[in-house]
């Protein structure tokens, strides 16, 4: 039993390795490409067929998360977070397709993408804010902070990449084992369920990189303002 | 962790792989369906922009129809008003003139009467004297000369209209 599709290796290159992780990982990547193709090539702003309505729904619902969770703007993010959004939920979905491991499965690839993350954040921040400003946000609200801030970083970071792995490695496994104790129905309704599992766990990585961007943009000073606004409308109503 | 799956150099192919489909899904997939989503929310706006105005001038041209609609009622009022004026005045006029030319026609016809009346007088006067002159000179054809005979009928004749007058 194979416990990430890392340990499935397809050709050997010298140091070139091409395991199952990696062949998955292009697979989803030219499915989505093609699927993308496809579907833009032909985008109008009226008459839409079936899958640009189903494209433009998808991405409005990325937009909406994105502002739901920030409260700022989604264009700057939508790209990124939407990316990885439809990659994690991409590969969970094939899992349903008899022989692919989802590369999600791979503590390399969920490691990969929690690193993105991780400069992701600073990137906007600073893209954003400026880089002092984003700066000053690690010593906030006092200077003691600041080893806590970086630990944190690095911690959501190393947490990101666990859960979503363990999520999805466990739900292959757990279904690898059924099959082998209870071939039949069984492995099908937890197949289910880790397809459930899979989808929520895409939804978490995106909200929780939205929340850690838009905690990166957001400057506190806004945050400050926006919490005296609400308080001074508290106070008014009560009034 | 290599059990695990945990790899630099996988992680490193990884890395390179998603931010191929980041670049790729950017260029095939967000930019045109935003720009697309956005050419639409621009046309929607611009077609609520357009309504608006076409609403605006809709009830610009009502107010102006309403106006040149009263304006004309006002006006065809003040027509109908001028014209029955007009007609009453040409009624009056019209009126005025035949009552007028009946006058002149009435008194016309009494001059002409009048005339014929001295004319047939006349002509009857005349006959008479030539009448009473004949018959006169056949009585007396041989006792009295043609100046006694005119004295007389002419005596006669006067008598004869004071008659003729008393009895009209």
């Amino acid at each position: 039993m194979t416990i990430t599709p890392d340990t499935l290796v397809w050709f050997e290159l010298g140091p070139l390795t091409i395991n199952a992780t990696i062949g998955f990982t292009w697979v989803v990547m030219a499915i989505m490409t093609i699927g993308s193709w496809l579907v833009t090539r032909d985008l109008t702003t009226s008459a839409l067929s079936w899958w640009q309505n189903l494209l433009e729904y998808v991405v409005e619902l990325i937009a909406a998360q994105i502002r739901e969770v920030s409260d700022q703007s989604p264009s700057p993010f939508v790209t990124f977070i939407g990316t990885l959004f439809l990659f994690i939920l991409v590969s969970t979905l094939l899992a349903l397709v008899p022989g692919f491991y989802p590369p999600t499965a791979s503590l390399s690839t969920t490691a990969a993408l929690a690193i993105c993350v991780f400069f992701a954040v600073p990137v906007f921040g600073i893209t954003q804010q400026g880089l002092r400003r984003y700066l000053r946000t690690y010593i906030q609200p006092s200077f003691i902070m600041l080893p806590f801030n970086i630990i944190g970083e690095f911690s959501r970071t190393l947490a990101l990449a666990v859960r979503l792995y363990g999520n999805v490695m466990s739900g292959s496994m757990i279904v690898a084992i059924l099959v082998t104790i209870v071939p039949l129905l069984f492995p099908i309704v937890m197949q289910v369920l880790g397809l459930i599992t899979g989808v929520i766990q895409a939804y978490i990585f995106a909200v929780l990189t939205t929340l850690f961007i838009g905690s990166a943009t957001r400057s506190r000073h806004d945050t400050l303002d926006k919490q005296t606004n609400t308080q001074a409308k508290e106070i008014h109503q009560h009034e | 962790m290599g059990a695990l799956g945990f790899d630099l150099g996988s992680i490193l192919w990884q890395l390179v792989a998603f931010g191929i489909l980041l670049f790729v899904l950017y260029r095939f997939m967000y930019r045109p369906t935003l720009a697309m989503l956005d050419a639409r929310a621009e046309r929607v706006r611009q077609g609520l922009e357009q309504a608006e105005d076409a609403r605006r001038q809709s009830d610009a041209a009502r107010l102006e129809f309403e106006r040149t609609l009263d304006e004309a009622r006002k006006q065809g009022q003040q027509v109908v008003a001028e014209a029955t004026k007009s007609a009453e005045r040409a009624r009056q006029d019209i009126e005025a003139q035949a009552r007028l030319e009946a006058e002149r026609v009435l008194e016309e016809a009494r001059q002409r009467i009048e005339n014929e009346r001295r004319q047939a007088l006349a002509a009857v006067h005349d006959e008479i004297v030539d009448l009473s002159i004949e018959a006169t000179r056949r009585v007396l054809r041989q006792g009295i000369d043609e100046d006694m005979q005119r004295r007389l009928v002419g005596r006669f004749l006067q008598e004869e209209s004071g008659d003729g007058v008393n009895a009209g």
